[in-house]
């Protein structure tokens, strides 16, 4: 070979390399500048009930989110992309399932989560079916989903870090991905009659989706009898899923376990003891952070005050009691 | 090449510590797998993000050592010096162990949300994919390769003048490696930002220094293997490197386009990234030139099948596999499911992985004073590797491909009931390949760690030497291989990407976006199968092939040792008008396969090389006996 030629080749080569690097500069620094018609949205303008979704972005890399879910297409494609989640589900939605992330909301929880929002003043559509109407991504999870198990595992959040990763998701979802994802025009017919497919499908492979074995039992109950308190509270238990946090066979979810409950003396977090009478029940349900149990999140149940009738609370407790 | 300098033996422990690293890696990632298959398999104890920041991690850490143990076993021969200070080294070893003990103890935290913020900053572990070590440890691992960087650079001349391309190489990568990292510890306040710099990190390691490092190293294992030119070698390298670095500087915008940042990106990302494919091409073309370079057999067939394998999924990986997904309009389907990690599968562990593996069959071999071993093993790790890794891809690549449908199209997003449902053949087919894929991997490390137990003593060589069957007809796998079939294979290979690309675009169509899948179906369900399968019987023809030419290399060197070789004497012979060469050749055109004669000659040799280079091409092998001064005497010999 020609060294000559060769060293002048590999000059020009260098030279090349020296510009690409320049144009790199350039577009990068033409990226991160605001311009008229495009601002970046940035974390710590944009709060969730006085959460900033800075201290979301901090929730969302501690608990490592993105080794499952994606955010913005990266992430570990295991569990579904979060960048636009809460355009889907808005805050409702999201409080009640980050609740307890180990099961879906049931509406009626989803409705008490919207109550609260709108009586701390929040700009939220004024009841549950609007608001339902404004979020189809909560419409759909609510009536298909509802009080079913999820695949993710039950992380514990606090109710601040709850409200930062929502504050996150408002930042997340302004965030311009210039047109990714593809928006969905398909057929809405293709879509059910797919989706119909999948889900008898996912029978011949439900020992790899335990999930889906629990579909068919949630529909069961619904036509049970109210014969006794017992199973009438049961039925009120489904209906708010209250077992998504209190298991009813021992183990610790969320928060403590219904079963052998009823007439123990119970720890408190302020270092007294409470005995779980029906006095101390009642109160739980309707102002669960009064006297939060010691070891337990304050602040990640909701007040079922003024959802819930006197009649079902007393099922309730006739449920808890039966569990023994 | 064997052991010159007393330091190479340092390289040892460190190929230890990467099989160990290496087997928790596949350990992990054999775990995610099964979680894929059970979701609820030891979740609450261990979750998946949890375990697939193991993975993750681990693969980098792996490869990373594999690295520093290769680039020290080379490295004082490019110096020509011992490595120094030999403490330092030490140290280097046991940091890597303290930043492993530090993940293991760090990375769990993400269960229960503890990322050690302080102000912006996350100390203990920071939840961001490939890079989840918190501060603490992107600073051990700063000084790690700091460390790494400068042992490298100290055994090179102190003169840069006197460097070479490999030199030039190596320096630029693990300084590179140093540099790229500082990317990692910048606190950033929104995704964009945070996306933008990440993939500095993730990027230009695998995409540029890495594969830097891949090509130097490659080019310095073949020049040392089959006795390749070092100025061959060099403008190989140089222009390796140079369209790395062209392709993959704003190669980089292929991950700028939906993180946020604005929408020029595509048009850089999908020209640039495009290109990226094209160093790859280059540096296969020129393992297969080198092979056939070779005059005498190597004593190293298996490291050759691993660093061939290495090339070959870095083009096929890397290349064909980058160039599917990389354009706009096809990432804009790809992005965020599983094509993405068909891809990164076979670029990550196929490219560096099996290089790593491969200098560390050369170095076991020559630190533990090895000179042939059985290598049955190794080559059956190296095919249950092979098919393991492209059945993941290709589980990945189907499962991917549904997910686009039911995720994309349709926009169906329930996972329990309707995403998991239709990847569910795939996670099956997943779990299948990655065991297969495992008992490879932990076949190759008991391989390497017992290496010695299978070192075979001189007579038995020459016991298996003399079956050595070279006469009669060569099955066509065996057959030597053509420029012109090389080409084909290639052009083959990229026929399949072409196919998946024109797949993965085919989400675009009206049809296909209304709900019918059946085009991306029937193409991509021809692209994938057809890409891995003819990468696999090209693989096979190409190592049948190299196995070939080293039989009959062998065979030609024990022509008649001992016994009277016929000697063409063209001493008398004029040294122009090129009746030497006649002569030789003549003689050449009367052999069988395997035989051999000597030429017996009064001056340099060259020429007539040089002329048999011309006329013969690679089918002749050329053994110098003895140079000068008063007689030179070289064994040429005949291959198919």
């Amino acid at each position: 070979m020609d060294i000559e030629k060769e060293q002048k080749a590999r000059k020009v080569a260098i030279w090349v390399i020296g510009l690409m690097t320049a144009i790199w500069v350039v577009l990068s620094v033409f990226s991160f500048t605001d311009t008229k018609d495009r601002v970046r949205p940035r974390t710590e303008n944009i709060t969730f009930e006085g959460v900033t979704a800075l201290k979301g972005k901090q929730v969302f890399q501690a608990y490592s989110c993105m080794d499952c879910h994606t955010i913005v297409g990266n992430g570990a494609y295991f569990a579904p992309d979060l960048t636009k989640i809460y355009e889907k589900t808005g805050p409702a939605w999201l409080k009640a399932y980050l609740g307890s992330p180990g099961t879906y909301p049931t509406k009626a929880i989803v409705d008490i989560q919207l109550k609260q929002m709108l009586s701390k003043g929040q700009q939220l559509p004024a009841d549950i079916n609007t608001y339902l109407e404004e979020f189809p991504g909560a419409k759909e999870r609510v009536e298909d989903r509802g009080g079913i198990k999820a695949l993710m595992p039950n992380l514990q959040f606090s109710a601040e870090e709850i409200d930062a990763l929502i504050a996150y998701f408002i930042y997340t979802g302004k965030i311009n991905t210039a047109g990714w994802p593809p928006r969905v025009i398909a057929d809405p017919e293709v879509v059910a009659d797919q989706a119909r497919k999948l889900e008898e499908r996912s029978g011949i492979f439900r020992f790899m989706s335990p999930s889906a074995a629990n579909t068919s039992q949630s529909a069961d109950n619904s036509a049970a009898t109210a014969a006794s308190p017992a199973i009438l509270g049961a039925q009120v238990a489904k209906q708010y899923a209250c077992t998504a946090c209190h298991s009813a066979d021992g183990s610790k979810v969320v928060g403590p376990t219904f079963k052998g409950l009823y007439g123990t003396t119970v720890p408190l977090a302020d270092g007294t003891t409470a005995i779980a009478d029906d006095a101390y029940l009642a109160q739980s349900i309707l102002e669960p952070n009064a006297h939060v149990v010691k070891g337990y999140q304050q602040g990640v149940m909701p007040s079922f005050k003024g959802t819930i009738s006197d009649d079902q609370v007393s099922a309730l407790i006739a449920y808890i009691k039966s569990l023994k | 090449m064997e052991i010159k300098y007393n330091s190479q033996r340092l390289a040892y422990p460190f190929f230890v510590s990467m099989l160990i690293l290496f087997a928790l890696q596949i350990g992990f990632g054999l775990l995610l797998a099964l979680i894929q298959m059970d979701p609820d398999l030891l979740k609450g104890t261990f979750n998946f993000n949890v375990a697939r920041a193991f993975h993750l991690n681990l693969a980098i850490v792996w490869i990373v050592t594999g690295f520093i143990g290769t680039i020290l076993f080379v490295g004082p021969i490019l110096g020509q010096r011992d490595v120094r200070p030999r403490w330092l080294a030490i140290l280097l070893l046991i940091a890597i162990w303290i930043v492993v003990l530090w993940s293991i103890a760090t990375l769990p935290l993400a269960q229960v949300g503890i990322a050690g913020w302080v102000g912006n900053t996350p100390w203990l572990q920071q939840g961001m994919e490939f890079l989840e070590g918190g501060r603490v440890t992107d600073i051990l691992l700063f000084i790690g390769f700091g460390i790494f960087a400068y042992l490298t650079l100290v055994m090179f001349p102190k003169k840069v003048k006197r460097w070479n391309e490999l030199h030039w190489g190596l320096a630029i990568g693990v300084v590179g490696l140093v540099g790229v990292w500082v990317f990692t510890m910048i606190p950033t306040k929104e995704l964009d930002l945070q996306e933008y710099f990440r993939w500095y990190v993730v990027h230009y390691w695998v995409e540029a220094v890495w594969e830097i490092i891949h090509i130097t190293l490659i080019g310095f294992l073949l020049a040392r293997f089959f006795g390749a030119d070092d100025k061959e070698v060099g403008f190989a390298v140089f222009w390796g490197i140079s369209l790395v670095v062209l392709s993959g500087l704003i190669g980089n915008s292929h991950h700028y386009f939906w993180i946020g940042t604005p929408a020029f990106w595509q048009f850089w990302g999908s020209l640039f990234s495009a290109l990226e494919p094209l160093p790859l091409i280059f540096c296969i073309w020129h393992v297969y030139l080198d092979e056939k370079h070779g005059v005498t057999p190597i004593k190293n067939r298996a490291a050759f099948y691993f660093i061939f394998g290495s090339a070959l999924f870095e083009s096929v990986g890397a290349g064909v596999l980058g160039f599917t997904m990389t354009m706009a309009y096809a990432n804009l389907w790809e992005h965020g499911t599983w094509l993405t990690a068909a891809h990164g599968h076979m670029a990550l562990f196929g490219a560096f992985g099996l290089l790593v593996i491969g200098a560390a069959y050369e170095a076991v071999r020559q630190i533990k004073g090895i000179n042939r071993f059985k290598d049955g093993m190794s080559k059956l790790s190296f095919w249950m590797l092979f098919v393991g890794l492209s059945g993941i891809v290709g589980s990945f690549a189907f499962g991917g491909t549904k997910q686009i449908y039911v995720y994309r199209i349709l926009g169906l997003d329930w996972w329990g009931h309707q995403i998991r449902p239709a990847m569910s053949q795939a996670r099956v087919l997943l779990g299948v390949f990655a065991f297969l894929f495992v008992l490879g991997g932990i076949i190759v490390i008991y391989d390497l760690l017992t290496l010695k137990d299978r070192a075979i003593s001189e007579t038995n060589q020459k016991l298996l030497d003399s079956k050595l069957q070279t006469r009669g007809t060569i099955s066509w796998w065996r057959r030597s291989m053509t420029q012109f079939e090389f080409a084909v294979w290639l052009s083959g290979i990229w026929l399949f990407g072409l196919i998946v690309t024109a797949g993965v675009f085919s989400f675009n169509l009206h049809s296909v976006r209304l709900g019918d899948p059946t085009i991306p179906y029937i193409i991509l369900g021809i692209g994938y199968p057809g890409l891995l399968i003819i990468t696999l019987v090209f693989a096979h023809r190409f190592l049948m092939a190299f196995e070939q030419r080293q039989d009959l290399l062998q065979v030609v060197q024990n022509f008649s040792v001992g016994g009277q070789l016929q000697i063409v004497d063209i001493r008398n012979k004029a040294e122009k008008g090129g009746e030497r060469e006649q002569l030789i050749l003549d003689t050449f055109n009367r052999l069988s396969y395997g035989e051999a004669f000597m030429v017996l000659s009064d001056r340099e040799t060259g020429c007539q090389h040089h002329t048999l280079h011309k006329i013969l091409g690679t089918t002749f092998a050329w053994e110098v006996l003895e140079a000068g001064p008063q007689q030179w005497k070289v064994k040429v010999g005949k291959l198919n």
